[in-house]
């Protein structure tokens, strides 16, 4: 969740790009709610049954959350704007997620103006 | 009370202080983990590890110059806690590395699922002219 706070703080920089954030958890419908009104500027996805998760083979093996079921390996994609994969980001830990400043740096060697 | 003295001199160092750094150090991983939590940044903490070693080999070199049965247990007792550290931070939350389906310059996989408030999310969501950043995180817990 840090992740998403950080992202947020960020959505100014983001729209100057004229990039979106989707953000995609495991987590029901509710609690994506509530993800939602505490990140107003990230668009949260709600995909309990882990159908887009499966679809990128995000799922972390052997990992367990709360309420049951694998969770998702962090990881994070630059898609443009016809929905082709730009560029990959997963890391080594779990523990290690992209800051926003390294991805809008990603952003911006991806898209160089 | 002269033959006292002299023996509170003659008696070897005990060589406690280096068992307290070596606890030290051990104590310094977590509160720099926890300073590193509150400035946000998300990385690895090697130095959690590296520092409970630093603490286990301060605590075997006092352990070495004065054989104690409390020091000796302490030091069996930390250096199982970080060997689960190294465990834990080199094996435990390894992810395992992408290998697609995904790839970098083909279109993403089909998927349909919701937005939070209920509306439509399918891979064709993204194909409406505006780049995104998808990240998918652990969940809200």
């Amino acid at each position: 969740m840090k992740e998403l706070v950080q992202l947020q703080d960020k959505h100014e920089e983001f729209a100057k790009r004229n990039v979106r954030v989707v953000a995609v958890s495991n987590d029901d419908q509710q609690a994506a709610q509530k993800t939602r009104i505490d990140f107003p500027n990230l668009m949260i996805v709600s995909d309990p049954d882990q159908i887009i998760a499966k679809a990128m083979d995000v799922i972390h093996p052997g990992t367990e959350s709360p309420d049951g079921g694998e969770t998702n390996a962090p990881t994070t994609f630059f898609i443009d704007g016809e929905g082709y994969v730009r560029r990959f980001y997963r890391a080594e830990s779990y523990l290690r997620r992209l800051s926003p400043a390294e991805v809008l740096a990603a952003i911006d060697e991806t898209w160089k103006p | 009370m002269e033959k006292q003295l002299s023996s509170g001199v003659d008696s070897p160092p005990r060589h406690w202080p280096l068992f307290l750094v070596g606890v030290a150090c051990f104590v310094l991983g977590p509160v720099i983990y926890a300073l590193q939590m509150r400035v946000g940044s998300l990385r690895v903490p090697w130095y959690w590890p590296a520092l409970a070693t630093l603490g286990a080999l301060f605590m075997a070199g006092s352990a070495w110059k004065h054989r104690g049965v409390l020091r000796i247990a302490g030091l069996v007792v930390f250096s199982i806690f970080c060997g689960l550290q190294w465990f834990f931070f080199g094996f435990a939350t390894k992810t395992p590395v992408y290998a697609g389906p995904a790839r970098v310059g083909a279109k993403l996989p089909v998927f349909a699922a919701t937005f939070a408030d209920g509306r439509a999310f399918t891979d064709k969501s993204l194909e409406d002219g505006v780049r995104s950043v998808l990240v998918f995180f652990r969940g809200r817990w």
